[in-house]
C-alpha cells in the first residue's frame, strides 16, 4: 500500500510488514503501527515510520553494527507480549537522536525496539539496572 | 490518588502477588523492597521520563538528516 513518510515521501509499504506495538513506544503510547523502511542506498541506517501519523518517525540502527560489545538482557516477561520464543525471532534495533551535526548522533542503548519478524509485533524494552543510558555516541 | 502511612518493614499488597514493604527509612531515602511476578516490569520514574523525552527529541527525524546517513554509508 502506499503510504506517506515523514523522511521518504510517499512510497509503497507491504501492509504484511506493518509492525503492531501494542503499548506503543515510550511517551508516544497512542501510535501503534510502524513500518521498518531501509533508506535508500544505505544499508546501516533504518527508518521507523508511524503508520498512523506521517510526521511521526525516527531513525534506527542495529545496535551491533556501531556498538559490537553491546549486550542486552532482556527479562522473559518484558517481551512476553511480543511472543519470542527462539532468539532467531527477535530483531533489536536503537533509536537515534540526531540532532545538528553528525559527530552528534547519539544512540538509545537504555531503551532498545525488539521486534518479532515472524509475528510483526514490537515493544520499547527498558534494560532495567543496565550501565546504558539514552545518548551514546554513535561516533567516538 | 490512595495515600497510605506505613512504617519500617511495614508492606502494602497490589492486586495478585505484587508486595511492596519498606525496607529502610535514612536521611530521608526510603528503600523499598518489592515483589512481584516476572512478567510485571518495576522501573525507577525518571528512567521512563528520561526515556520519554528521548523519544521526543529523536522523533524529530528528518529528510535532511536522511540525507546525510546516506553519505555516512560507507561506513
Amino acid at each position: 500500500m502506499k503510504t506517506d513518510t515523514k523522511i521518504l515521501g510517499n512510497i509503497e509499504v507491504d501492509k504484511d510488514s506493518v509492525i503492531n506495538f501494542a503499548g506503543g513506544l515510550l511517551g508516544l503510547e497512542d501510535y501503534k503501527k510502524y513500518a521498518l523502511i531501509a533508506l535508500p542506498d544505505n544499508d546501516k541506517f533504518l527508518c521507523l515510520q508511524s503508520m498512523e501519523d506521517a510526521g511521526l518517525a525516527f531513525f534506527v540502527i542495529n545496535p551491533w553494527d556501531f556498538f559490537p560489545d553491546y549486550e542486552i538482557d532482556i527479562p522473559d516477561g518484558e517481551i512476553a507480549d511480543v511472543g519470542i520464543g527462539q532468539p532467531e525471532q527477535a530483531r533489536v534495533y536503537c533509536i537515534l537522536t540526531v540532532s545538528g551535526e553528525i559527530k552528534d548522533i547519539t544512540a538509545n542503548l537504555l531503551a532498545p525496539i525488539v521486534i518479532n519478524c515472524d509475528k510483526n509485533r514490537g515493544k520499547q524494552v527498558v534494560l532495567a539496572e543496565s550501565k546504558y543510558n539514552t545518548k551514546h555516541r554513535l561516533f567516538q | 490518588m490512595l495515600i497510605l502511612s506505613r512504617k519500617e518493614n511495614e508492606g502494602i499488597v497490589i492486586g495478585d502477588g505484587i508486595t511492596v514493604r519498606v525496607m529502610g527509612i535514612e536521611d530521608g531515602r526510603v528503600r523499598l523492597g518489592i515483589e512481584a511476578p516476572r512478567e510485571v516490569s518495576i522501573h525507577r520514574e525518571e528512567i521512563f521520563a528520561e526515556i520519554k523525552k528521548e523519544n521526543m527529541q529523536a522523533a524529530k527525524a528528518n529528510s535532511e538528516m536522511a540525507d546525510a546517513l546516506a553519505l555516512l554509508k560507507k561506513l
